[in-house]
Formats: C-alpha cells, structure tokens, sequence
C-alpha cells in the first residue's frame, strides 16, 4: 500500500469513527424521553392533537397536562419549552405537573411545546445534549435542544418566512422558531400547526391567561422582565412591582407587547384569542454570544467570566457577577411570577379565580434547589408517569 | 442643656423647612412616559393600590389635550423602551418633543409636575435613557425616584446641579403611599 493510499484510508476511518460518535450522540438525543410524574393536581394527561389533529403522529404531539380543581374559576395555559435552549422554561412548567395541586379554576401545562426543537443541538455551539440535575433519589436528566424546530422534522424552509396572518416578513429559519408563529394555521409546516393546535386549545378550553415563559441571553435589552398585551399590562405592572418590593433582589420589569412585531405569543394570542398574554424573561449566559465554555456548567449555574467581564463594560442588560444566574434562581422567579400574576388576575376578576398551592416561589426553590421538586418516577405507579 | 434644646429646635426647625418644600399633590393624577415604558402604567398601578384617586395614565397624552379641570398633577417618566417606541412608531426625539411641550403646557396652567424615574437601573444603560431623562428633569417642580434608579447618587447630584426637591422612595409599590403622603 503506497503511502497516498495509506493517508485516506487513515483519513476514512477518522471520518467513520467521528460520524459513528456523532450519531451515538445524535440518536440518544433524539430518542431519549423525559419522564414527568404526575402530581396531585393532574386530572388528565392529553395530546395536542386532540386540538389539531394533523400533530398526530409528529414529535410535536406533546404531551398536554390538565389540573382541574373541579371548582369554578379561570382557566391558565402555562407553556414552557417553547425554545428548548432555554431550560428553566421546561423545569418550571415541570414543578407545577409534579407538585400543583389548584384549589380553584384550572391550570394547563405543556412542557414541551416545541419537541422537535429539543431533539437536536444547535449546529456550531457546542451546546451538551443534555444536563442533569441531583435530587434526593438520583441525577435527573432532560435534553437540552436548540432554540427552534429540527429540519429533520420541519423541511424545507422557505427562501423567506411569510408570517401567517400578518404576511410580515420574517428570517427563513424562524418558521421553525414556535415564538415566530403564532396564531399558527393547520396547512402551515409544524411549528405553525403546533401554535394552531394550542390556539385551538386555548379557544376550546376557555383559557383566560396564557403564559409563555423564556430566558434571555443579558446582552438582550428586553431581560428579567414580563412582556404583557394590552389585556394584561395591568396584571403585568402590579406584578413587576410586588415581586421587585417583595421577592426579587434583581428587580423584574415590564414592557409592552409591540403591535407590529408578529408571531409572538404575547402579540398574537391575544390578538387572535379571548386570553390575555403574557411571556417572563429571566437571564440565562449560556445564551449569550460572548460566552466561553459551553457546558453542562454553564446550563445550569449561569457562571462564565467573560460574561462578568462584559458586565463590566456596561455591554449587558442585566446583573451577573461570579454567583452568575443559577438554575435556581431563574426557575425560581419563573415560579413566583407565574403566581403573582396569578394572585392579581384573581384579584381583578374574582369570578374566574385561579387559586393553586403546593408549589414553592423564589426563596424556597433558592433555598432547596430545583432538583427537589422532581419525584422519583420509579417509585410512582405506571400510570402517574408520562414521557415528554 | 441649653445646647440639646438649640439642636433639638433646629432640627424640627429643618423637618418643617424640608417637609415645607414638598409640594402637595392633587388630583386628578395623570402619568405619561417619556419614551413609551411601562412607568406611567405602574404609576398609575401603585397610585390606586394606595387609592389616591382619580388616577389615569397614557402613552400619548399631548399639551392640546392637557385640561387643568382633569389633571392637577402630571407625573412623566423618563427612561426609554425601546420595544415601546417602535410599536408606538416613535423615537426618543418625538418623544421628548411631546413631553417637553406637555410640561411647559401643564406649568402654565398651574399643574404640578413631577419628573420620575422609576424603572431601576434597566431604563438607564443607553442614549436613549440619558435623553430622556435630561429632557424631563429640568422642567419638573419635583424629581420622584426609586431606591435602584439612583443607585450610583445620579439623581441626588443632578437635582442638587437643577435645584429640584429630590423624592427617593423604596421602589415602584411604594410611589402610591408617597404620593398618598403628599396630598
């Protein structure tokens, strides 16, 4: 064998094993399923095809949990998992399936609202496909995806996105992205069917509020904040102001929900449902772009030096110092938002109340960590454990 | 003894000065916002959770519609958003354009005018902010801020620099009682 020859078959093998490795990696991704006990507040587990029934059969059938007090009031939709980069959205929605238990009206959750998105990492970031989390009874892991909807699921994408209804001109891969396509409609690819399937959801179970809850990188100027729609800028205000008197040491602002920016659940459900929208922010650095390593570290303590150093640039729009912005905190404040807000609409509409306990706020999950309010799914009967 | 009872004297002497030099705050109340940020909303939030009343806010408000009869204070607040001023398809130059002209409008009826900043540190990292703020502070008769928005003695400097009474309160839930206090 001359020595050219020698050199690719060397190089043919190296490209084997690297592709043999990747899609190790790339298939435990995409077939590993998060178990979710379900809690004492759960009275039925749904899929979101029962609201528009071409999701049958996708990845993006997902999983759609009901607690029902049996009691009159409201009904609240919380969606986490909408960009499945960002973790504390899925872990908070997660705590309220195992431990919520609503004492008036109705609470929705759906984990995963994008599941295409969280089967696969982002190309070029070197994201870890997943991250766990230490409880009393073991590690806990979840995948950590990417921010929108795989192409594996959702091909091809169009030269230019034209939004639905708006025909607002959007970037070709944001058709993928389930915060760029709402109200959704059921021809559309999947994300615009999936965000059709919960809009259906939401007129047919006459949701008063949804909440859709996200992190931010911190070089974002709209950070630790509620972005309300006309319907619920008063919920938002009295809200962001309690919790920065009471709860919060970084302060938690608000901001209006622009009118031309389309395809943004707090935009477009309002608009084309009878609930009123609302989406939190809470910094995250492993999103930002000046981040150095991109680990499991990172998803889950917030720490990175260059992100401290650009802090004291003034280049962020948030706090970080070396405590960085831990799992705890941001679904801590998820947490404390989502019930504070929840107290106030109560408050201004006593007859659609929404009352839910059982859940810990900001200093308790601070206190115990997240990892304790995950329960330990083999030590639940069969059929009090979903798979998202 | 004698010397207790001077500096006892002079201080009540000093609260009264100070207490004198804040100005009373009628109603009706109306908030805006210099750069479209919630602030006016959560003023107007605060002001009913401590139910000083009436009490209204709004984005647009102009000095042809100012009426002396329907507001007998004005509260604007400095600190852009960004997200506001482009889905009100505004910028931080109309903006200050609108709020200057609105207060010049409200002192020559005879309304009281309160320049705030109540949003924290986040409404003051850019241009923007800092325009908005130079533009609102020095037609106020008072400057109303919160504990976090004056983190670095910004506003102590610059109402000392403007001659303004300087209100610090805690944070937003506690402009309500303030302002409750002052009427």
């Amino acid at each position: 064998m001359d020595r050219l020859t020698r050199i690719k078959w060397i190089a043919a093998v190296l490209c084997a094993a690297s592709a043999l490795w990747a899609g190790v990696e790339f298939y435990e991704m995409r077939h590993y399923k998060e178990p979710v006990v379900l809690g004492p507040g759960v009275t039925q587990v749904q899929k979101l095809s029962a609201y528009e029934p071409s999701l049958a059969g996708t990845v993006n059938d997902c999983n759609v949990y009901i607690l029902d007090s049996g009691r009159p009031g409201g009904t609240v939709l919380l969606i986490g998992g909408t960009h499945p980069e960002e973790p504390a959205t899925n872990l908070t929605a997660q705590i309220f399936v195992e431990n919520a238990k609503p004492e008036a009206g109705r609470l929705i959750v759906v984990t995963r609202a994008n599941t295409s998105g969280s089967l696969y990492s982002r190309n070029g970031e070197a994201y870890p496909s997943f991250y766990e989390i230490k409880t009393s009874w073991g590690s806990k892991k979840w995948r950590l995806g990417d921010r929108a909807g795989s192409p594996l699921d959702s091909w091809p994408d169009p030269e230019v996105y034209v939004h639905y209804p708006s025909r607002q001109l959007l970037a070709y891969m944001d058709i993928r992205n389930l915060n760029r396509c709402w109200p959704g409609r059921p021809n559309g690819l999947l994300v615009e069917r999936t965000t059709y399937g919960m809009a259906q959801m939401i007129r047919s179970l006459g949701v008063d509020v949804v909440v859709d809850l996200h992190e931010a990188e911190l070089e974002y100027a709209v950070e630790n904040t509620i972005v309300a729609h006309e319907k619920a800028q008063e919920i938002a205000a009295m809200a962001s102001m309690m919790l920065t008197s009471t709860e919060f040491e970084v302060p938690i602002g608000m901001e209006f929900s622009p009118t031309a920016l389309h395809g943004l659940s707090h935009r477009e459900v309002g608009d084309h449902t009878p609930a009123m929208s609302l989406l939190y922010e809470v910094a995250e650095p492993l999103l930002d772009r000046i981040r150095g390593v991109t680990d499991q570290k990172l998803v889950l303590e917030g720490k990175d030096d260059f992100v401290v150093e650009a802090g004291k640039h003034k280049l962020l729009y948030a706090p970080i110092d070396e405590n960085g912005w831990h799992i705890d905190v941001r679904v801590g404040r998820h947490i404390s938002t989502f019930l504070q807000c929840l107290d106030i609409f109560s408050m201004m509409n006593p007859e659609r109340t929404i009352t839910i306990t059982g859940v810990p706020r900001y200093a308790e999950v601070k206190e115990k960590g997240v990892g304790a309010f995950f329960h330990d799914p083999s030590k639940a009967a069969k059929d009090r454990v979903e798979y998202d | 003894m004698k010397r207790k009872g001077f500096l006892s004297a002079l201080m009540l002497l000093l609260m009264a000065a100070s207490a004198m030099a804040l100005p009373k705050v009628e109603t009706p109340l109306l908030a805006t916002t210099c750069g479209q940020s919630p602030g006016a909303m959560m003023i107007k939030m605060s002001a009913m959770q401590a139910k000083v009343a009436p009490v209204d806010s709004s984005k647009t408000l102009t000095a042809d519609e100012l009426d002396p009869a329907k507001c007998r204070t004005l509260v604007v607040t400095a600190g852009t958003s960004m997200k506001g001023m482009g889905a009100a398809g505004t910028d931080v130059d109309k903006e200050i354009a609108r709020c200057t002209a609105l207060m010049k409008a409200a002192k020559e009826k005879g309304i009281l005018v309160i320049g705030a900043h109540i949003e924290g540190m986040a409404r003051r990292t850019d241009a923007s902010d800092e325009a908005s703020i130079k533009a609102v502070m020095p037609l106020a008769d008072v400057i109303l801020v919160i504990e976090d928005s004056n983190s670095d003695g910004f506003f102590t400097k610059y109402a000392q620099e403007l001659g303004k009474e300087l209100i610090v309160v805690k944070d937003a839930l506690s402009i309500g009682a303030k302002l409750a206090e002052l009427q």
